[in-house]
């Protein structure tokens, strides 16, 4: 199977104990999980591309470290260079949503231009009119997050996507996914083979899937979709957002690439560095070397 | 921060602590229309609603400050607060006047940040309620 791009999901840091009801939704007192935070490297035609940015260690680190456990942070510079590349490399960089854990770290990445959806954006600015008491909605929103992208967009490096388009670099596409985890939420397609039929393809799908079983249910013998813990908008929405995911797969639930999912590490090749970084390596681009060493 | 703080200063934090959301909240509904007007969308205009509500919660954010009986311990907060919100009224009268007000927008953040860190429950972020930020545990009210 021809690849045009490689591809890698970084982990750059984890929380070892997290609530496996925030993730599939009604799994509660089912346990834990242990829950990374990761974002996906493109590396192919001239660009290298990014799906999410992690979050600003600087800002929340010692927050998030010692209040509730998150632990491993590395930067971007230190990632990516198990990829072979610098963050100055990264050329495009995908929102999924505004979630401080997807784009919380913008301003490591000085040459990129962003793409977010306008609703996104709209809608948050709206909710930040409502009334105190409905600030669960602005929970994980950081306000210093909408100012650095007031500079982006005067440099002309934020993209506003009004729903779907194709073709944003040869063979990536960007779907909205509208009131389903976010307002905005958006969710990116891979055709490797760059085939408009595609029989290569991967999709990136931000918050919208946090595990497998949001894809397949408990049974193998019997899937069923579950949506996640945490719907902005509607499950029902996100269950039919669901559907299309896998369709636009081919039907594989493998290829749906769930950033939070720990056990991405079993499904691809993975390698753990010796600095504690984890790289997983889902399709390499030809003439690319393995960075699994 | 964890640290314990003295009455007068737990006071103090009671009546200060919506004073600092409503800056916060008002500081980003400004940010928030310059991402949308600097992105060229339409849903940014200069006459914009929330804009007069942005200062109308600062105004009450101004007053309320006024009232506050500082403690020892909290006047290097206060200090920090006094400044977001005096600058939040010179964001609001510069956009008024069609100038640029990213500048003090900025300052206004780093001051409100600054009283994030000078005393305890005073949070840029809610972590609480992130979809991937752990969750803790709160008292339920029945």
């Amino acid at each position: 199977m021809k690849n045009n791009y490689s591809i890698w999901v970084a982990e750059f840091a984890n929380v070892p104990k997290y609530p496996l009801s925030g993730l599939i939704y009604g799994a509660h007192n089912q346990g834990h999980t242990r829950l990374p935070y990761c974002y996906v490297v493109i590396k192919g035609h001239g660009h290298i591309a990014m799906v999410d940015v992690g979050y600003n260690h600087k800002e929340y680190g010692a927050v998030l470290a010692t209040i509730y456990g998150a632990r491993d942070w590395h930067p971007p510079r230190e990632v990516l260079a198990e990829c072979g590349i610098t963050p100055e490399d990264v050329s495009r960089i995908f929102l999924t949503h505004a979630h401080f854990d997807h784009m919380g770290n913008i301003e490591d990445f000085p040459k990129a231009t962003f793409y977010i959806q306008e609703r996104e954006l709209s809608k948050w600015v709206w909710a930040m009119s409502l009334e105190r008491r409905f600030r669960w909605i602005m929970g994980g929103i950081d306000p210093a997050d909408i100012l650095r992208t007031v500079d982006l967009a005067r440099q002309g490096r934020l993209v506003c996507v009004d729903g779907n388009r194709e073709d944003v670099l040869p063979g990536i596409d960007l779907h909205a996914a509208p009131d389903t985890h976010t307002w905005g939420s958006m969710y990116v397609r891979l055709r490797n083979d760059l085939s408009p039929n595609s029989q290569n393809a991967w999709i990136f799908a931000g918050d919208l899937v946090y595990l497998q079983e949001n894809l397949q249910g408990y049974k193998a013998d019997d899937p069923e979709y579950i949506p996640i813990g945490f719907a902005m908008g509607s499950q029902f929405n996100l269950l039919m957002t669901t559907d299309e995911l896998l369709k636009g797969v081919g039907g594989d639930p493998r290829r749906v690439i769930a950033i939070h999912e720990d056990r991405l590490k079993d499904m691809f090749p993975s390698r753990l560095a010796s600095n504690g970084v984890r790289v997983t390596e889902l399709a390499l681009a030809d003439g690319e070397p393995s960075r699994l060493g | 921060m964890t640290e314990q703080v003295d009455d007068r200063t737990a006071a103090y934090a009671a009546v200060t602590l919506p004073c600092f959301e409503d800056l916060k909240q008002a500081a980003a509904q400004i940010a928030g229309l310059l991402v949308l007007a600097a992105a060229g969308s339409s849903a940014a205009a200069p006459d914009h609603p929330l804009i007069t509500a942005a200062a109308q919660v600062q105004r009450q954010a101004e007053d309320a400050l006024r009232s506050a009986r500082v403690s020892k311990a909290a006047r290097v907060h206060y200090e920090y607060l006094s400044r977001a919100s005096a600058k939040l009224a010179r964001v609001l009268s510069v956009l008024g006047a069609g100038r640029d007000a990213l500048p003090l927008l900025e300052g206004v953040y780093a001051d409100l940040r600054a009283a994030s860190r000078a005393l305890p429950g005073f949070q840029m972020l809610d972590f609480e309620r992130g979809c991937c930020g752990p969750h803790r545990a709160q008292a339920v009210v029945r």
